[in-house]
């Protein structure tokens, strides 16, 4: 809505974030022409967003923000600070790039032709030249790039291979040799640039991964990237020395010293290369040490199973589980932040090696089945696939997902080996988690009590009042007896307060929490909801005498911990505006968010109450004093919209749009003091002054968040990214801020339409709504840039789905949970590492990436671009080697991976639906209905 | 993660120069090697006919079990995690020690 905050900044966050825009907006290109949606693509997103954003990165570094401002800054020393001739001294450049006056040394005469500041103002005005020609689509966004580097290369002397350093100039100095010592070691320099690259990195994927899968499977593809990045570091940060001595890319090397020579990347990572081989043969002959005992102990196989199930644990829960072993040895008490820190790594452990546990009880459980009681020797094949049961168990343990499905195994029955094999881990996680292998007793910091993630992201050196150690979550303690009024966020809200910690935080932090928490039950199905004590099903229906057990909720550190992590890195402004928006605005998952109250100080209210109701059209509503419940509003898709339209009355045709303006509106024929507008389960209620004037509306219910993002432009994440990047605040806090605050404004966007519809459009409610939608907006933007679409042009609040549309996007990938939908991701890539991958290890994991390769990508016959129809239709010749589809092994495992997904998920492929998609939708279908996927 | 954690860990295992994704690395190849030492470990401490228990008891779904298992023949489990850390945290030392040896020579 406002100007595009983006455009014409200087500076080198200004570069990452258009790089970072440039490579969002290929990346979605992309992802819809794979026939993903944004969020759905999480993984084969990343893939490919990896190399877009590395490329677009390089050309950020080619054109050096930095060296420029260099420049600049260099440049004023000259125009505005010129020094006297007596005053000599000279610019270099430190290895951080920071130019750093010298004394001593003859100040360089010569005058520029142009200014470095000139210089970047061109680059810019180039730049947005050429984007406005690819926007065109005149030109290619490769030849805009092509064009950027050229003129780049030629106005600052920067390659990719590096910055171009010039030749010696007469009368320069002699270096110095307490420069020497000053300059950065080559390592020195790669330490850096790959610290800084992998930082970047990481950040990177966390904003973009939606999840915890993006930080999964470091594995050798990666790793490569990394070095590119360093290498953009190195770029960025350019060896200013030679032998030892410091020069500026703009300045010339000493008259007498040797032609400059920039330190050799390649050189510096074959000195780490070879330093970590070392290491990588150290460690390799530890590992043959650890075997040796085992085998000597008769224990290898289970040794080597275990070492199997850890290698298929996510990469970052490996580091962490690392670090935990360093407070299991006692080495980190050495200062009070890192009790803190302590408690966290252990916890972690503590559920690597529950899961660790699940392993090895479900794989010997299987065992001692599949031998009935030592008849008989399980063959090769069942050992394989009850490894492979046994892993999903323990990672879904360690994941801290097992708790999702434990509702759903209780509710579908154990009959199956996996849910036995998850019931196994889900007790131990549950129950014991911190009794297994007995480690709570040997660590004073472990503790698996709810929140005690709480006490492990204290800011440094501030530590949250420990929660007491105790081994497990008495369920009485956590269990919730519904009283008239009450709602499942109070009950949460009631169960987080009584946890040592939380009371110290923030009101804004604890809503930010509490929300976090009730919207990962909004992500449960009622099966699971009513297992937990909701005897409707559903989170905002709760009957007096319900006795909601929140245990698994209150036990999932993970998730509490995130949401804590959150909640401390918002900033005064964003908690002020949760206070302000009181009622629950805090929305980090996808599918819910809550609507909230304005701002608005409350005044006396008027006695009158008079309730408006938008009913369905035909409809006669039941009492005129009792309003229906028709449901949720904004219920679009899924279960939720079958759901809505279940709870009509035999008598009512179907509901049309509660979002219709056209929908009759019988009760409104003037609005009052306390006037209350209410549709579905959701309700507005106005306050007034005795004035008359309106104070306050408070907004009750709940609204879907994908009504929200209609609200905002098609590329509000990328310039959230980028607004967020530039003033060093995290992007994955600004994308949720974002996303909730527009799901409040479509919400009031709806009660807007609803008045305006029904002749009340120049009412003081509505001009009150309007005005709060535009302070929401404001705000917003003020933060995040222009997010929003102008509401005035094309935004629209579109009606739930015919049923016959819900119906079939029910069978899309609608995962119940975010765990659920990572575990579907990582079947895609596991799976089509093992067909299409060059090879794989234990489950696949580590492989060479299926997906990079062109039997998938190949535009022409890849599987990517296929349908499964097209896929199973496909009559390769016997032995034809092509890519893709036209490759007859491939497209064989390929078609009997497909039916075996089909067989076992039980879910049938939908017309034109994708290859990816299906795929993960089977997966989705076989982890909820917990039925084994093997082929 | 918190970073002091690590940072800590990872000036005493003396790799605090390297790169973060190669500290990673090591971390992780170190929880490798623990977890297969404390499994040797705990199959040490039992014998013949509490190695078939204990087996019976993991493939029977009862965690309490296993623990009371555990707690009975191998009282002192905790410390012999801890104990299995600290070996192999010193086993890696000497490695370090031999990696920067090799370096200076």
């Amino acid at each position: 809505m406002n100007t595009h905050p983006g455009n014409g900044k200087q500076g080198d966050p200004e570069g990452i974030r258009m790089a970072v825009e440039r490579a969002t907006e290929k990346h979605q290109k992309k992802l819809e022409a794979m026939g993903y949606g944004d969020e759905q693509g999480v993984f084969i997103g990343n893939a490919d967003f990896d190399k877009d954003l590395d490329e677009e990165l390089k050309i950020s570094s080619s054109n050096p923000w930095i060296a420029l401002n260099q420049m600049h800054e260099a440049d004023k020393e000259h125009s505005e600070d010129a020094p006297k001739p007596t005053d000599v001294k000279k610019t270099r450049i430190d290895p951080k790039g920071t130019p750093t006056p010298k004394a001593g040394t003859p100040e360089k005469s010569a005058p520029k032709k142009e200014t470095a500041e000139e210089k970047l103002a061109n680059i810019n005005k180039l730049r947005a030249e050429l984007d406005a020609l690819v926007a065109k689509g005149e030109i290619s966004r490769e030849d805009a790039d092509k064009k950027m580097k050229e003129v780049i290369t030629s106005e600052t002397g920067f390659t990719d291979a590096g910055p171009t350093v010039k030749a010696p100039e007469k009368g320069s100095a002699t270096p110095e040799s307490t420069e020497k010592e000053s300059a950065p070691t080559q390592l020195e320099l790669l330490t850096q640039a790959y610290d800084s690259a992998f930082e970047k990195h990481r950040k990177t994927k966390l904003a973009f991964g939606e999840g915890n899968a993006t930080l999964e499977d470091v594995d050798a593809a990666e790793r490569d990237m990394f070095a590119k990045y360093a290498d953009i570091e190195a770029l960025n940060n350019p060896p200013t020395h030679t032998e030892g001595v410091p020069v500026s890319p703009i300045e010339t090397a000493p008259k007498e010293a040797a032609p400059a020579k920039p330190a050799s990347l390649e050189d510096r990572v074959a000195d780490l290369e070879g330093r970590m081989a070392k290491y990588e043969a150290e460690l390799a002959a530890m590992r043959t040490e650890a075997d040796q005992r085992a085998e000597k102990a008769g224990v290898l196989d289970k040794v080597r199973s275990v070492s199997d199930w850890y290698q298929s644990i996510p990469w970052i829960k490996k580091v962490y589980f690392g670090a935990g072993l360093g407070a299991l040895a006692g080495i980190t008490a050495v200062s009070a932040p890192l009790v803190a820190g302590a408690a966290t790594g252990a916890l972690l452990a503590q559920r690597v090696l529950a899961g660790f546990g699940t392993y090895f009880g479900t794989e010997g459980m299987l065992q001692k089945a599949a031998e009935k009681g030592g008849t008989r020797k399980r063959t090769e094949a069942e050992t394989a696939r009850h490894m492979a049961i046994a892993t999903v168990a323990g990672m879904l343990v360690a994941s801290g997902a097992a708790g999702h499905v434990m509702g759903q195994l209780l509710h579908a029955g154990l009959d199956t080996e996996v849910g036995k094999a998850l019931k196994h881990g889900a007790e131990h996680t549950f129950k014991n988690t911190t009794d297994f292998l007995g480690i709570t007793d040997s660590s004073p910091n472990i503790s698996a009590a709810p929140g005690a993630a709480l006490a492990g992201v204290a800011p440094s050196g501030v530590v949250i009042e420990p929660f007491p150690e105790t081994t497990s979550v008495p369920v009485g303690a956590s269990e919730f007896t519904a009283v008239k009024g009450s709602t499942v966020w109070g009950g949460i809200a009631e169960k987080m307060s009584s946890q040592p910690g939380f009371a110290g935080l923030q009101e804004g932090q604890r809503t930010y929490i509490i929300d976090a928490l009730k919207n990962k039950l909004s992500t449960m199905s009622p099966a699971d909801l009513k297992l937990m004590g909701i005897s409707s099903g559903n989170i905002d229906q709760l009957a007096v005498g319900d006795k909601v057990n929140f245990t698994s909720l209150m036990s999932n550190q993970e998730l509490i911990q995130k949401a804590t992590e959150q909640a401390q890195a918002l900033t005064p402004d964003q908690i002020h505006n949760i206070e302000a928006f009181k009622g629950g605005v805090a929305s980090t998952l996808p599918h819910e968010a809550v609507l909230t109250t304005s701002q608005l100080p409350e005044e006396v209210a008027a006695p009158t109450d008079t309730t408006l109701r938008q009913e369905p059209a035909g409809m006669t509503p039941s009492s005129s004093e009792k309003p229906i419940d028709w449901g949720r509003w904004n219920t679009p898709q899924g279960t939720e919209a079958t759901l809505a339209t279940s709870q009509l009355t035999d008598s009512a045709p179907v509901a049309p749009s509660p979002a219709s303006p056209a929908a009759s509106l019988e009760a409104v024929k003037g609005l009052h003091s306390n006037s209350t507008i209410e549709s579905g389960n959701f309700k507005a209620k106005f306050e007034y002054s005795p004035s008359g004037d309106i104070t306050k509306v408070n907004i009750e219910g709940t609204s879907n968040s994908l009504e929200g993002q209609k609200m905002l432009n098609d590329n509000w994440r990328s310039i959230t990214r980028g607004e967020a990047l530039a003033h060093h605040q995290d992007m994955n806090m600004g994308i949720s801020i974002v996303n909730m605050n527009a799901t409040n404004v479509a919400g009031y966007e709806q009660l807007l339409h609803t008045l305006e519809a029904n002749g009340q459009g120049t009412s003081p409610e509505a001009g009150f709504l309007r005005e709060t939608i535009n302070n929401i907006i404001n705000t917003t933007e003020k933060d995040y840039g222009d997010v929003f679409k102008n509401l005035n042009e094309g935004a629209s609040i579109s009606a739930p789905l015919p049923p016959s549309v819900a119906e079939s996007m029910s069978q899309t990938i609608t995962p119940a949970s975010p765990e659920i939908l990572a575990e579907a991701n990582k079947t895609l890539k596991v799976d089509l590492d093992r067909i299409l991958g060059k090879s794989g290890g234990f489950l696949g994991f580590g492989g060479t990436s299926g997906i990079e390769t062109p039997d998938w990508k190949n535009p022409a016959t890849g599987f990517a671009n296929k349908s499964v129809e097209e896929v199973l239709a496909a009559t390769t010749r016997p032995g034809a080697t092509g890519v893709g589809i036209e490759n007859f092994q491939k497209t064989s495992d390929l078609q009997n991976y497909i039916k075996s997904v089909q067989n076992f998920s039980g879910r049938t492929p939908m017309p034109g639906e994708k290859v990816a998609d299906y795929i993960k939708r089977g997966a989705i279908g076989i982890l909820e209905n917990q039925k084994p996927l093997a082929v | 993660m918190n970073n002091e954690l690590k940072a800590t860990l990872v000036k005493d295992l003396g790799i605090s120069d390297l790169p973060q994704e190669a500290q990673d690395q090591i971390l992780v190849s170190l929880g490798d090697i623990i977890l297969r030492s404390t499994t040797t470990a705990i199959f040490e401490r039992l014998n013949d006919e509490q190695r078939m228990e204990f087996e019976r008891l993991t493939a029977d779904e009862d965690p309490a079990k296993i623990q009371e298992f555990l707690a009975k023949t191998i009282p002192d489990m905790p410390k012999l995690m801890e104990d299995e850390v600290k070996k192999t945290i010193a086993r890696f030392k000497q490695a370090d020690d031999k990696v920067i040896e090799k370096e200076i020579a």
